[in-house]
């Protein structure tokens, strides 16, 4: 296990959490796949403690891991498991996880990767010409991320290796802002 | 008879027309060369788009860029609250350095004409506006008329109204001394100078094609005030929404010599080997002048698209 990932979550409170997070948008086929008794005993047995599920909109309640009425418990494989539907920022929750499973929306990638957290994709099939598709498989292959579908995700998450990940080096705005400076003809910046 | 009496007609109108056109050209050409700031137009999409244009925007020169007017469609109260948020922080960062070292403001520097940073500078209305033919009674219009949060005291916002200025009294201002603006009431704090304009959405998603052209008119006429009101020198696109009727209204003013704003339109990063709907339009028809992706992967199907780097 790499150091690095391995201490986030332990960091915390000794747990090491899975934040499965659907940003704004609707995506039961997401929530339905984590949602499932082989996927916590999955969790349980890559070393996780913690199921943290953020639903969004989702008409979906995660009611097969956890009981009517119910937003957290624990199950008898020793795994805490709890949901929201939205909250004004991700970020406490990102920067706790120990794996972060998030649609493909472009915000959440990047602010998973800018954590240095590691980051298990799902596209979502329903969305108009996928080419959500596109960017997870993109940085996929250029090793930062998981790219998974709900079907398979599960062993996605079985098998990955967050020690093999490729940090993504952030964005600079500097050199699109440089080609307009001198296309407007103005002085660059300033450092 | 008809169409020979009419020829003549026609060809006098071209030639005005014509005619007006290099006037105006000529005037513009001038008033650019004289002002030492790039008035911006920036049109704001939704989610991701507008985290990708404020990332943009945090690398410019912002004492340079000015005054900045965001365009969001009026379904997307978010929108204009993250350009506040973001005008508020600039704000902020501005005042910072300048209490800190008063001897050289990093702001006033660059800004030619600019105000001395301690006498903040005038003209800083940040008014929210809104074409008058916009159809403005949605309840998203409102939140995002309320948007703008008044910053430094120096905010007015007037949902429903029109700005009271004209363009050209709101340029003058702009390049005034201090002491006679509406920004005394901010002390040493450097106004942000920055409005929101509302156009409609050209089409909702799932409405039907015949509907939406009356509504695509609409957007587009209000595209055209817009431009017209804020004569923007660079006009900053990257996403959906009301891109294309900005994209159209300054391309329309251009071949009248009113607008001859620089378009440049930058590529959601989310797009890695195929153009978006909104980038294949502003691609082939040439509408944008500088095109941006964010791969290379799509900068090499793309020949004129230009690479440099990502934003994200």
């Amino acid at each position: 296990m790499p150091p690095q990932h391995a201490q986030r979550g332990a960091a915390q409170r000794g747990d090491r959490t899975v934040f499965v997070t659907v940003g704004t948008t609707k995506f039961d086929a997401l929530i339905r796949a984590v949602d499932r008794q082989a996927f916590a005993d999955t969790l349980v047995a890559a070393g996780y403690t913690r199921l943290v599920m953020q639903i969004g909109s989702a008409e979906y309640i995660p009611r097969r891991l956890l009981p009517p009425n119910s937003r957290s418990t624990r199950l008898h494989n020793g795994l805490a498991v709890e949901y929201f539907d939205f909250a004004p920022s991700l970020a406490d929750h990102l920067r706790a996880a120990a794996l972060v499973i998030s649609h493909a929306g472009s915000g959440s990638i990047f602010e998973t990767l800018r954590l240095r957290c590691p980051l298990v994709v799902v596209p979502n099939p329903l969305l108009m010409d996928n080419h959500q598709v596109e960017l997870a498989d993109k940085l996929e292959r250029d090793g930062h991320l998981y790219a998974a579908t709900t079907e398979n995700l599960a062993e996605v998450v079985a098998r990955m290796d967050p020690s093999r990940l490729v940090p993504y080096r952030k964005g600079d705005p500097a050199g699109i802002v440089r080609a307009i400076d001198a296309a407007m003809g103005v002085r660059p910046k300033p450092l | 008879m008809a169409a020979g009496g009419a020829l003549p007609f026609l060809a006098g109108a071209v030639g005005a027309l014509l005619l007006l056109r290099l006037v105006l050209a000529a005037i513009n050409f001038v008033a650019r060369r004289r002002r030492s700031h790039v008035r911006t137009l920036v049109v704001m999409g939704s989610g991701g788009h507008t985290a990708e244009m404020l990332a943009l925007l945090g690398g410019f020169d912002l004492a340079t860029y000015r005054p900045r007017c965001y365009v969001v469609a009026a379904t997307d109260a978010m929108s204009g609250q993250k350009a506040a948020a973001f005008e508020a922080a600039a704000a902020a960062a501005a005042t910072r350095p300048a209490l800190a070292d008063e001897e050289a403001p990093a702001s006033a520097k660059k800004g030619g004409r600019a105000s001395p940073v301690k006498a903040g500078s005038p003209g800083g209305q940040n008014t929210v506006r809104r074409s008058p033919r916009v159809a403005a009674r949605s309840a998203a219009d409102r939140n995002a008329a309320a948007a703008a949060p008044p910053v430094g005291g120096a905010c007015s916002a007037l949902p429903g109204a029109r700005s009271p200025e004209s363009p050209a009294k709101r340029r003058l201002l702009a390049g005034q001394q201090p002491g006679s603006g509406s920004a005394a009431a901010g002390g040493s704090q450097q106004a942000p100078q920055y409005s929101v304009a509302v156009i409609p959405r050209s089409r909702e998603v799932g409405q039907s094609w015949a509907s939406s052209v009356p509504s695509t008119l609409r957007a587009l006429w209000a595209a055209v005030s817009v431009v017209l009101d804020h004569s923007p020198d660079l006009v900053l696109l990257n996403g959906p929404g009301t891109c294309i009727p900005i994209a159209a209204a300054a391309f329309l003013l251009r071949l009248l010599g009113l607008c001859e704003g620089r378009v440049v339109y930058v590529e959601s990063i989310a797009r890695v080997y195929r153009l978006s709907l909104s980038g294949k339009i502003l691609y082939h028809s040439r509408l944008a002048h500088t095109f941006f992706v964010q791969w290379e992967e799509l900068q090499q199907r793309y020949p004129r698209a230009v690479y440099a780097g990502r934003l994200m």
